[in-house]
């Protein structure tokens, strides 16, 4: 069955996944950030925040919006971008280079790295590979849109 | 230079009598009894393994140490029992605060845990399936013969000041060492993709080997790392990052996703290093920023070679066609303001407050004209 994007469950299934796949995130290492996701659509958002710790996705929630000084960073961007970024990997089994992470927030044009502090913001590099390979995950996940 | 030991002992009868006495079974187990600390260092989190954070226990542990080290100056591991007459390593960062950053451990763990091996972890044979534009492969033979220069650098740095950091500070002493192992691995990577490629080294830089001189030779630790562990590990990443986004092959993007989180721990500890350093000795914030006066022209040595700027330039747009490198110029541009930003925001995150309007760097930038 679909997990809609965005939703709790869609993180939850890729959670599971990560779960499965634990050789991969342990050879990429330790991951430990907490970062939101912002998915906004129509002048609404739907936010979200994740927090992994280890090799884990250890919880993730949905909030009414993410406050920078709670988290590492934001990644914020609109449905549509997230969409293609998702449908993308569906496509390609891995986010090509057009739309993986780095690239869609790497000049704030596509998705914006919304953060408080520096130490946040430089987690998103220290972690990309691992970051990447979560969301690379939405490839063995059915997702549909509810945006 | 050199060190005598305190005796040839190989002419001291009493150490080879004590040797064959041991060596017979008369063990004297003088050490059995040091007076140390007798606690168990155990994992608090198994998926880890046992850290240095879980040795941050008793008279052990690195929240101990003193921000003044005066009364250790032997090799000794720190929390064992002194004896004898241990010799001086005439070490000369005993301060804490000089060194020091809160993530040190933190950083060093992950350093080993998210190491990666250039040789396997690189997709090299994609470069035969899918071959680069002349151009697009002399430009990253190019770029990837600066970013060698760099990476030399980022290793040297911490090989010059690792013997003479305090042994106490062993944690610390420790990550220097991944930092090194990080630097030589980044120059094996760069100089396997640039020879991989069939276009051979580029050329060397001349500004950029002048203004990384400068910084690598700074009078001082807290200064040499802001130099090197902040400025340019934050420029480097702001390339890494850039390439990887406009990567012209897997290889590109897969290389420079493995360098953005290694220049990244760079730049957690340079900032890191800089807010403790600052945070206990906040009369050095003026000295810091008369420093930076006097060294920040580095950063234009940097952004401006055309060693960098160009190949940047080339990759960004896709190649050397007319609209090509207008794409490539337009996207060079907002990497050097995005760099600089960054560069600032860490400064000031740090403790180094009003940098923005003291920096020659921004108006510096603003004067590069970029038409669309």
């Amino acid at each position: 069955m679909a997990v809609s994007f965005p939703s709790v469950e869609y993180f939850e299934a890729l959670r599971e996944k990560m779960a499965a796949h634990q050789d991969k995130f342990q050879r990429l290492g330790f991951i430990d950030t907490t970062f939101g996701v912002s998915v906004a659509n129509n002048g609404k958002s739907r936010s979200f925040i994740l927090e992994f710790e280890v090799y884990e996705l250890k919880s993730v929630r949905e909030v009414p919006s993410v406050d920078p000084r709670q988290v590492d960073f934001v990644l914020v961007g609109d449905s549509r971008v997230w969409r293609e970024m998702i449908e993308n990997i569906r496509r390609n089994g891995e986010a090509d280079t057009s739309h993986d992470i780095n690239t869609l927030a790497h000049l704030g044009e596509q998705l914006k790295i919304v953060y408080d502090s520096p130490d946040g913001h430089d987690k998103l590099y220290r972690f990309m590979e691992s970051i990447q390979e979560f969301f690379d995950l939405t490839s063995q996940v059915d997702v549909s849109f509810n945006q | 230079m050199a060190f005598y030991a305190d005796k040839d002992y190989t002419q001291d009868q009493e150490v080879l009598e004590k040797m064959n006495q041991v060596m017979a079974g008369n063990l004297g187990l003088g050490w059995y009894d040091a007076r140390t600390e007798k606690i168990k260092g155990r994992p608090r989190d198994l998926r880890r393994g046992l850290t240095y954070q879980d040795l941050d226990i008793g008279s052990y542990g690195y929240s101990k140490i003193p921000e003044f080290i005066r009364d250790n100056q032997s090799m000794v591991a720190r929390g064992s029992e002194k004896v004898g007459k241990l010799p001086d390593m005439g070490y000369v960062l005993n301060r804490k605060s000089d060194v020091w950053s809160d993530n040190v451990t933190t950083l060093y763990e992950e350093a080993k845990s998210r190491r990666w091996a250039p040789a396997v972890d690189v997709p090299w044979t994609e470069l035969d399936r899918n071959p680069l534009p002349h151009e697009l492969e002399a430009a990253c033979a190019q770029l990837y013969t600066f970013l060698q220069e760099c990476a030399l650098v980022s290793m040297d740095f911490p090989s010059r000041w690792v013997p003479l950091v305090n042994q106490d500070l062993i944690e610390l002493k420790s990550f220097m060492c991944a930092q090194m192992l990080d630097g030589s691995r980044l120059l094996e990577a760069f100089r396997k993709r640039a020879l991989y490629g069939g276009a051979g080294l580029g050329r060397a830089s001349v500004s950029a080997e002048q203004g990384l001189k400068e910084w690598l030779w700074a009078d001082t630790y807290p200064q040499g790392s802001v130099s090197i562990n902040l400025s340019l590990a934050g420029l480097l990443l702001a390339v890494y990052r850039h390439v990887a986004a406009f990567a012209p092959s897997r290889v590109d993007r897969r290389l420079m996703g493995y360098a953005m989180q290694d220049a990244a721990r760079q730049v957690s500890y340079g900032l890191g290093a800089l807010r403790y350093h600052l945070r206990h000795q906040p009369a050095q914030a003026a000295a810091m920023n008369q420093y930076l006066d006097d060294t920040e022209h580095v950063i234009l040595a940097l952004l401006g070679s055309p060693e960098l700027l160009e190949p940047l330039i080339i990759i960004s747009g896709g190649g050397l066609e007319r609209e090509q490198v207008k794409a490539g110029r337009l996207a060079t541009a907002k990497l050097i303001r995005l760099a600089v930003r960054e560069y600032l925001e860490r400064l000031e995150a740090a403790g180094l407050s009003g940098r923005p309007g003291n920096s020659r760097i921004p108006q510096a930038i603003e004067r590069i004209q970029v038409e669309a």
